[in-house]
């Protein structure tokens, strides 16, 4: 009827209005989505002209909009042809699902995305363009890439293979120490690396570390050319692709092994030495013994087992006297201070001495403070020096005798001078020890003191006694003495300078003395003392030719001559003996 | 600024443009200069006696073709644009065009791509008469010719922006080039522009 007509374009129009209205509806509800929406996307044509972006993507790649659409988004990918291959399959399957790639943002700077397209098709099925949603995992990526960056960087090898003992990952520096390529070793299992290439081994070690979760084992890998290389190798479970796995490490101790076997033959060889030394070693530490060689067992009758005991008394070693002074040393030592090397009784399981002497150095052993001792057994030394010394005093004894009959003779044949000579000896012994000569040399002193004018007895007994002036002739016949006493003393071997003091003592400092007129320098100190006694003695004794004088004239005489004749110390000595009656002669 | 007389002629020119393409000024207008920047524009208008708020332009609805004619010349004496601009800002519009979008995405081949332009010009004027007189593929050509628009010598070079940003859409790879071979307002009988690309 006709009357529906105006009825139905009424609906008709009404519809179309309607359906405007709600296609306005939708458009500002896409709208919204391509403004709001915080993931960027792009709608891209089959010519590859970016149609429209959402707004987020304007910050994500920092290009406006404007610089965008119509323009093609291949130059906006690191790798063009990514984006050809997303084209390709997405055309081929109508979408894809996270498909990694990488863009290029307007500062140059590298955006990580997975993206996921929907192809879009007009009425007939032709394809016409594709939506591409961007996912920015550069975050995620870059965290990645540091981890892969330290993985294939890190100074070990690093594999991570799954608890069948397959591979899943491996870095660089695996590949290196095994000479595979990552493709070949991904292709192994663990047991293909092993120097035994035992399953069974694996097997029990991937069980070891379900139980305990983690291991550390030194073993061997197999190269790839079949060699065998020492490794050290920490292992444990991880989460790896969301399953459990093992990240193993494995240390190349090629180096660290030949430097450990070197050390060791090097530590062999220096125990050798020590062991067999014929000195006895010891290390304390802490007052405990920690190492003895077999030299200490065998001197000083204890077992190793007896030295290392945790009750064993090092100080018993030692002989109670010994004692106080070992223990200062070492004490010494802790506080590194230098300890010279020293004398000690020892005493042997058994009660027996032994006279060592001891180095000590402070040292570390396993990484302690400790005392290195080696010790030299001095006891047979000690024997032979004490059988010297009583040989030396009984040759000393003989010596004397000898001397003072040597001296009789001469004071028989010149009773004036009677006594003289030891009297002269006597004063000289005073001075010298006043001087703070030693024994030795007082002792020599002492003995050409009670010889020095033996001379004499090539001098005319009557030239001695006669009383009255003796003419020049006869004076220089007398000065003959010193040469002459020195002729005779030195056909006896003396122990010391007895001849040379003989035939210095009537020189003088000033070059005025006789035989040879020496100087100063030139004349012996044991000369000089004798020289003053001498004319200290013979001053104060009465001659043929004069009165006795008195100490007083001696001293005053010597002072006179100081610095003169005299060596002034000497003479310094005398004065203060005679002065503070530290000497008297009988 | 716009004479009187001059307004008085344009406000004369018969023909209706569609909201879409009013909106793509405003769009230009506020990337370049912000919203003031629209809001001094929509103060020129309505100083003309003509007030336009472009917010309330709806995409499909139909506005006298003066308003686009105004548009472009009040938003070119307002920023002081140089013909170039005018050209980049017709480069511009296609890019945010709700309808070249939903018309130029429909395209599953260059050729289907090509034959949809007209339609577009239809979906926009009123006026005028758009043709596609030739297109080579092989030798990279394509002539367009456009009949009975002739409005005002600004949209000439606005046109040749626009067309180059449409073409933009179908050869985004190709380095395309675009000419204005005849003008009506050279005395020449319609507009051809002809395009070639490598």
């Amino acid at each position: 009827m006709n009357t529906d007509l105006p009825g139905n374009e009424m609906r008709n129009n009404k519809n179309i209005k309607e359906l405007k209205e709600e296609l306005f509806e939708l458009k500002d509800y896409i709208n919204d989505i391509w403004q709001f929406c915080p993931m960027p996307f792009a709608y891209i044509n089959i010519f590859d002209a970016i149609i429209d972006i959402s707004d987020s993507f304007e910050g994500f790649l920092g290009y406006k909009k404007e610089e965008v659409i119509g323009n093609t988004l291949n130059k906006y990918f690191k790798n063009p042809e990514d984006l050809k291959n997303i084209k390709r399959l997405t055309i081929e399957q109508g979408g894809l699902r996270n498909e990694n790639s990488v863009l290029v943002n307007r500062t140059g700077e590298e955006i990580y995305v997975n993206i996921s397209t929907l192809l879009r098709c007009d009425e007939d099925g032709n394809s016409i363009g594709y939506f591409l949603a961007f996912n920015d995992i550069t975050r995620e990526k870059r965290a990645e890439l540091k981890f892969r960056n330290i993985f294939d960087n890190a100074g070990d090898a690093i594999y991570i293979y799954d608890l069948d003992g397959n591979f899943l990952a491996v870095n660089k520096n695996a590949c290196e120490l095994l000479g595979y390529t990552e493709k070949e070793i991904l292709r192994l299992r663990l047991e293909d690396i092993d120097a035994d290439h035992s399953p069974q081994k694996c097997q029990r070690m991937l069980e070891e570390l379900k139980k305990s979760g983690r291991l550390f084992i030194e073993s061997e890998h197999c190269t790839k050319d079949g060699k065998k290389i020492p490794i050290e190798f920490s292992a444990r479970i991880i989460q790896f692709d969301d399953k459990p796995a093992v990240l193993s490490i494995a240390r190349d101790i090629t180096q660290r092994k030949k430097a450990e076997n070197a050390l060791k033959e090097s530590e062999m060889k220096f125990r050798i030495l020590a062991e067999e030394s014929p000195n006895m070693i010891f290390i304390n530490q802490a007052g405990k013994i920690v190492y003895v060689n077999k030299s200490c067992e065998k001197m000083m009758e204890y077992t190793r087992e007896e030295f290392y005991a945790e009750d064993f008394d090092f100080y018993k070693l030692f002989s109670p006297e010994s004692r106080e002074r070992c223990r200062e040393n070492f004490e010494r030592h802790m506080k590194n201070e230098e300890v010279e090397p020293t004398e000690y009784t020892l005493l042997t399981k058994n009660g027996n001495k032994i006279e060592a002497l001891i180095t000590t150095r402070l040292i570390k052993y396993e990484g302690k403070d400790s005392i290195l001792g080696i010790v030299t057994d001095i006891s047979q030394q000690k024997r032979i020096e004490k059988n010297l010394k009583k040989s030396y005093q009984e040759l000393k004894k003989t010596t004397s005798s000898f001397v003072f009959t040597m001296a009789k003779i001469v004071e028989v044949r010149d009773p004036y001078t009677a006594g003289h000579q030891q009297r002269v000896a006597k004063l000289a012994v005073a001075i010298a020890r006043k001087l703070g000569l030693s024994e030795q040399e007082i002792d020599t002193i002492e003995m050409a003191a009670l010889i020095h004018d033996i001379g004499k007895l090539y001098v005319p007994a009557e030239l001695l006694n006669r009383p009255g002036k003796l003419t020049d002739t006869e004076m220089e016949l007398i000065k003959t003495h010193p040469r002459a006493g020195y002729d005779i003393a030195k056909t006896i071997e003396f122990p010391g300078p007895i001849a040379q003091i003989i035939l210095q003592h009537h020189e003088r400092i000033d070059g005025s003395g006789y035989p040879a007129g020496l100087q100063d320098g030139e004349i012996i100190l044991a000369a000089k003392i004798l020289a003053v006694a001498d004319v200290v003695e013979a001053m104060m004794s009465h001659r043929p030719y004069r009165p006795a004088r008195t100490s007083a004239e001696a001293i005053e005489e010597i002072s006179t001559r100081r610095a003169v004749y005299y060596e002034p110390g000497v003479v310094d000595v005398c004065i203060d003996l005679f002065r503070k009656r530290l000497f008297m002669f009988n | 600024m716009l004479g009187r007389s001059e307004f008085a002629k344009i406000i004369k020119i018969e023909g209706k443009v569609r909201g879409s393409a009013l909106k793509t000024d405003a769009e230009y207008v506020k990337r370049n200069w912000g919203a003031d920047g629209l809001k001094v524009v929509e103060t020129d208008f309505k100083n003309l006696g003509y007030p336009i708020e472009y917010r309330k332009i709806k995409d499909l609805d139909w506005y006298p073709v003066c308003v686009r004619l105004l548009s472009l010349l009040i938003i070119k004496a307002r920023f002081n644009l140089s013909d170039d601009d005018i050209e980049s800002m017709g480069k511009m519009t296609p890019k945010f065009s709700f309808i070249v979008k939903f018309i130029i995405k429909m395209a599953p081949t260059l050729e289907k791509g090509i034959e949809n332009i007209p339609m577009i010009w239809g979906k926009h004027y009123s006026i005028g008469e758009f043709e596609v007189v030739e297109f080579d593929d092989k030798d990279n050509f394509l002539l367009i010719r456009l009949k009975d628009f002739k409005v005002h010598p600004i949209l000439c070079r606005y046109l040749t922006g626009y067309f180059f940003g449409l073409l933009q859409f179908l050869m985004p790879n190709e380095n395309v080039k675009i000419e204005e071979l005849r003008c009506m307002f050279k005395g020449d009988p319609y507009h051809e522009y002809r395009f070639t690309w490598k």
